[in-house]
């Protein structure tokens, strides 16, 4: 269940942050707020080569009692972050990996936009659309 | 009765209509007096209005429901479309049926909505002149017509397509050149015209008679007037397009030129094209006239992109806020590219027109907006889009029936898009993002070198034409996206992935080649060739394909073998099992048993193990050749055996031997030779644990070069597979480069503790020394 969707850009703001309704939203908000901690450590380790998608792929980065927080990184350096609601079934890898996949290329239309101008939040019917797509098929 | 579809038109209208004829909010319409005068004016007969009213049920009934009021609309418009009146047409015909109003009730209409100009070409319908005409209407021809035409029954039509137009607001059409010079507008188009004018080509309105005080009326659905003087400012040069959803030329065209009398045909036209017209999507040819002529200013080929930049100057002119031209961007950029064909900069102009009209942004693209499909209308020449004046409604309408069933199929690829995420998510990860077209024939079909395109999601052949102008740059991009050699392909799992997308419905925008490639067969050729890294698979494919210019690279990676003359050699030699081409990527594993059992033996017994008798200075028996080689032999054989031994598969053969020392002969690099005779001799010290490790990662060497040469037979690979090669035999080389660093503190460790030892023993002998001395 991805109770919040964040699109951090490299300067570490969020263009994008959504969560389910019901959610308390201040405490997503600080849970990204710290996952990116954990970010920018793994971006440090990972170094080298960075192209790979695999690599670019975080993986959980911080487990809680309630909640998974996972995290992928684009060429770009902007942030993708996950928080996946515990309770139910724990994910497998690929359907996060896919989860992200899905997010990349939303981002990438919305990028692609040209009415768009990079560092806006992003305000996009479709984005949302396909945000709410992976939030709602969670839950 | 059959289930009842309603478009969005006809829900407003039916809706509108069982509201006026309820007049006492019952939900329930009596077969009274209003409904009887509606049907009535459906200029129906008799004998067809009680079919109706059989077939909805009413009669049974005994009264209208909602249901079946609408079925009886319905089934007024399927007969007034001149079909037979059944149950199952209700579903082909999404024309609204028309009513002609008699003057009391166009009274009450009016109050409803304002006055509406109507067209001469109605003249048929006119029973009961509805509405007089407008004073100061001044039409062109159209004018005359309908001042001496009652205007009737078009302008009661009009006013009920008006209602169910309320919500939208197609400008007026612009008074085309060849009809009115009188009456172009004064530079402004003043309004949009609702739907209701459309059919009849009489979008002619004089602009300044549309008040926007009738236009708001005939929106009631609040749309505000639309702010045409920025949609002039917009739209310089022309007056505003004829975003009229009006019906196509034709009918306008003979309803002009048919002067005053308007024959039933022509209006039976009209009422067809009606039909059409009902959905305020629907792109007029006057409208796509001007839009086409709008896009040659920007950019002069029609068959080109329109930059997003541009685009983005170009709309922002409509001063409509950002975010609605982002809406509309992301509506009318069909296959995601960041630039704009000639659809595409039609429909988004076409919703920024409707969006200045009043008309709110759909949530998805219409199907009529949705760029033409040549798949579609194969026979429709696709350069019809492309033509200028010669937009017949039939290619719209075919395109637009078959429209809906593509973007069905967009709506459902976009739903399936998880899937094919999922799908491609088991498949090579880091291909994703780019999407490669898989219905290339190869060139050749024996080799099948299939040269990736990326493509983006297109649900079908869309913009042939566009996409030959994009796909030829597209054929450019994945080469640099990829390192891809046509020549060198490592069948990875992409090709499968390609494949899976083909079976999604992902078709390719590649039009350059033939449209008729068979994925299926590229299916089956594919997995054939994938199980390709595997010796015995290898060996099997080996031999038909020639050889692509791998040895170059195999070369270059062992940098000290020259593998081609090993090759050659083997061949010779013909010692290999089978393995004409000799596909050194024979499994490694089995060859460290054998060098290890050699090893471990070491010198104790001759096995015809090729490393035995190179570790062990004795000679092998059947050798005479070996003394020759005897001071390096014993090192560089080593690895050059090895290295056959990795092609073979762990064939221990006396023959080997043989067959090695030719190698020998032919080989000359020494120096990586020099470097592994230290490693083996500190291995043939070390137990198992070093010579593992040695092997492997001679055999992790070879075992790359052998799989790149392995490649070679498998020329189906895509680049992708190349790459993923590549990245493959990095990683080995890294895990081999792990493994030896790790052989090497290993060893120096062992040597720190062998010193020790002898340390220990010196100084023990010493201590004894001086006793056995004494």
């Amino acid at each position: 269940m991805a109770v919040c969707v964040a699109v951090i850009t490299k300067e570490n703001y969020p263009l994008y942050i959504s969560n389910i309704p019901a959610a308390n939203e201040l405490k997503f908000h600080y849970t990204v707020h710290t996952s990116l901690d954990v970010v920018e450590e793994k971006l440090s380790a990972v170094g080298k080569t960075a192209s790979d998608l695999r690599e670019l792929y975080l993986g959980l980065l911080y487990p809680t009692e309630d909640y998974k927080v996972y995290g992928y990184v684009a060429n770009t350096k902007v942030k993708f972050v996950i928080v996946i609601d515990s309770s139910n079934t724990s994910f497998r890898d690929n359907e996060i990996r896919s989860m992200f996949r899905k997010l990349h290329t939303a981002y990438t239309d919305v990028m692609c936009n040209p009415f768009y101008t990079p560092g806006d939040p992003i305000r996009s019917k479709t984005f949302d659309n396909v945000i709410s797509s992976m939030m709602m098929q969670v839950c | 009765m059959e289930g009842l579809t309603l478009n969005e038109a006809e829900q407003k209208c039916y809706a509108e209509l069982f509201a006026f004829c309820d007049v006492e909010s019952t939900k329930k319409l009596a077969a009274g007096s209003k409904v009887a005068e509606l049907f009535r004016a459906a200029q129906l007969s008799n004998d067809m209005l009680m079919q109706i009213t059989d077939l909805c049920g009413a009669k049974r009934l005994g009264y209208f429901g909602r249901s079946q009021f609408y079925i009886a609309l319905k089934l007024i418009a399927v007969s007034q479309a001149g079909l037979p009146v059944r149950l199952e047409s209700i579903g082909t015909v999404h024309e609204l049926p028309r009513f002609t109003i008699a003057p009391g009730e166009a009274e009450s209409w009016h109050t409803a909505q304002g006055h509406y100009e109507h067209e001469g070409p109605q003249g048929p319908y006119g029973s009961a002149a509805v509405l007089p005409p407008p004073p100061g209407r001044v039409y062109n021809k159209k004018l005359h017509n309908a001042q001496e035409l009652p205007s009737t029954g078009p302008a009661t039509t009009q006013r009920i397509l008006e209602k169910q137009m309320s919500s939208k607001s197609p400008p007026q059409e612009q008074t085309s050149p060849a009809v009115s010079p009188q009456h172009t507008p004064p530079g402004s188009p003043t309004g949009w015209h609702p739907a209701t004018e459309r059919g009849q080509p009489v979008s002619w309105k004089p602009f300044t008679e549309r008040s926007m005080g009738s236009g708001e009326g005939n929106w009631p659905v609040g749309s505000a007037t639309p702010q045409q003087d920025s949609w002039v400012s917009f739209t310089n040069t022309r007056g505003v397009a004829a975003v009229d959803d009006g019906p196509a030329p034709p009918a306008h065209h003979v309803t002009v030129q048919s002067d005053q009398t308007p024959a039933r045909v022509a209006t039976k036209d009209a009422q067809q094209r009606m039909s059409y017209s009902d959905d305020p999507w629907r792109i007029t040819e006057e409208q796509r006239d001007y839009y086409i002529n709008q896009f040659k200013t920007i950019q002069h080929d029609l068959a080109g992109l329109i930059p997003g930049s541009a685009a983005k100057e170009f709309f922002t002119k409509s001063k409509l806020p950002i975010m609605e031209l982002s809406h509309i961007w992301e509506l009318s950029d069909f296959d995601q590219d960041g630039a704009l064909t000639l659809d595409e900069f039609c429909a988004a102009f076409h919703l920024v027109v409707a969006r200045k009209n009043g008309y709110d942004l759909p949530e998805r693209l219409p199907e009529t907006l949705i760029p033409k499909l040549i798949d579609i209308d194969d026979d429709k020449d696709v350069s019809e889009k492309h033509s200028d004046a010669t937009f017949a409604s039939s290619p719209v309408e075919t395109v637009a029936n078959k429209s809906p069933s593509i973007s069905q199929t967009w709506v459902d690829l976009q739903q399936n898009s998880e899937q094919w995420e999922t799908f491609s998510d088991r498949s090579s990860s880091c291909q994703t993002l780019t999407r490669f077209d898989t219905n290339i024939t190869p060139a050749d079909p024996e080799t099948a070198i299939v040269h990736p395109v990326a493509i983006r999601m297109t649900p079908s052949k869309i913009h042939l034409r566009d996409m030959d102008l994009a796909a030829s740059g597209q054929d450019a991009s994945p080469p640099a996206k990829l390192p891809c050699a046509p020549s060198a392909a490592d069948e990875a799992t992409a090709p499968a992935k390609f494949a899976a997308k083909n079976n999604d419905g992902f078709h390719s925008s590649e039009s350059a080649h033939s449209s008729d490639v068979d994925p299926s067969s590229n299916d089956s050729s594919r997995p054939r060739s994938f199980s390709g890294t595997s010796g015995e698979d290898s060996k099997r494919m080996a031999p038909p394909p020639p050889p692509p210019p791998r040895p170059h690279q195999t070369h270059s990676r062992s940098s000290s073998l020259d593998l081609n003359k090993a090759f050659a050699a083997a061949q010779q030699g013909q010692t290999l099992s089978g393995a004409s081409a000799p596909p050194p990527a024979v499994p490694p594993r089995p060859h460290p048993h054998v060098l290890q059992s050699s090893k471990s033996v070491d010198g104790a017994d001759l096995t015809p193990g090729p490393v035995n008798p190179l570790l062990s200075s004795q000679p092998p028996p059947e050798q005479p050749n070996f003394a020759d080689f005897t001071h390096f032999a014993a090192l560089q054989f080593v690895p050059e055996a090895e290295r056959e031994a990795a092609a073979k598969e762990a064939r221990v053969a006396a023959q080997n031997d043989k067959h090695i020392m030719k190698v020998e002969g032919q080989v000359d690099e020494r120096n990586t030779s020099s470097k592994k005779p230290s490693r083996h001799r500190m291995k043939s010290e070390e137990e198992s644990r070093a010579e593992a490790p040695a092997p492997e990662e001679h055999f992790k060497k070879t075992g790359g070069i052998a799989a790149l040469g392995n490649t070679q037979p498998a020329l189906q690979r895509s680049a992708g597979k190349e790459k993923k090669a590549i990245q493959a035999s990095i990683r080995k080389n890294k895990e081999t480069n792990t493994v030896l660093a790790r052989l090497n503190t290993e060893l120096n460790q062992q040597l720190k503790d062998l010193l020790e030892e002898r340390i220990a023993l010196e100084v023990q002998l010493e201590q004894l020394r001086p006793f056995s001395h004494t």
